[in-house]
């Protein structure tokens, strides 16, 4: 289990937030790495953020090789998969990729940031989850 | 335990210890510089976080992670 400290989660919005303007998903990374914290990507976003095009992956694969130089697309294994099935069952929610990234944004149990720009669903998978905080950018 | 040995051979792992921590260390602040890096070239694109945004954040981050 990873005991990642400080950590930001991006889903596939705060992503696309990142690669666009948005100047507060910046600052939210601005302020994680001036923390010494850890910025995390699950790689289920990948699902939702490329194409398997080159050329139209050009910028997405760029952010994410410097975000995730050291390793940290957190991979699914059965672990997350369950917590990701409980998390949905609970919600009574049908997007098997937001509970992933819900999920792994719970599974330190440390508190944490999820930054999305689609709050409405995750913030109801995380309902039994207050060390989790989900911010729009 | 004082065989010329065991005694080389705590030096070559002490040694190795750190040689691991530093790599490791060294490699965190690298990642991190790459992250700001590309930080710098994203708010020179389009417009750095203004103050008022940061000071809003470093609180909201105060209140989550308490510091």
């Amino acid at each position: 289990m990873p005991t990642f400290a400080d950590h930001v989660v991006l889903d596939s919005g705060g992503l696309s937030a990142l690669l666009g303007s948005s100047a507060r998903a910046r600052g939210w990374l601005r302020w994680c790495k001036t923390s010494a914290g850890t910025v995390v990507v699950p790689v289920s976003v990948l699902v939702e953020t490329v194409t398997g095009h080159s050329g139209r992956d050009a910028e997405t694969n760029r952010v994410l090789r410097v975000l995730t130089r050291s390793g940290r697309i957190s991979p699914v294994d059965e672990d997350l998969g369950r917590l990701a099935g409980k998390l949905r069952y609970r919600a009574r929610a049908d997007d098997g990729i937001d509970a992933l990234v819900a999920a792994e944004a719970v599974r330190t149990l440390q508190p944490c940031v999820l930054l999305t720009s689609d709050p409405g669903d995750l913030t109801t998978l995380l309902t039994d989850h207050p060390q989790v905080t989900v911010r729009p950018v | 335990m004082d065989h010329p040995d065991f005694v080389e051979i705590r030096k070559e792992m002490r040694r190795q210890k750190l040689s691991g921590f530093l790599n490791r260390a060294m490699g965190r602040h690298l990642h991190r510089r790459r992250i700001l890096r590309l930080l710098d070239e994203l708010d020179a694109k389009y417009g750095a976080p203004s103050p008022e945004l940061m000071a809003e954040i470093e609180a909201d981050a105060k209140r989550i992670f308490g510091k």
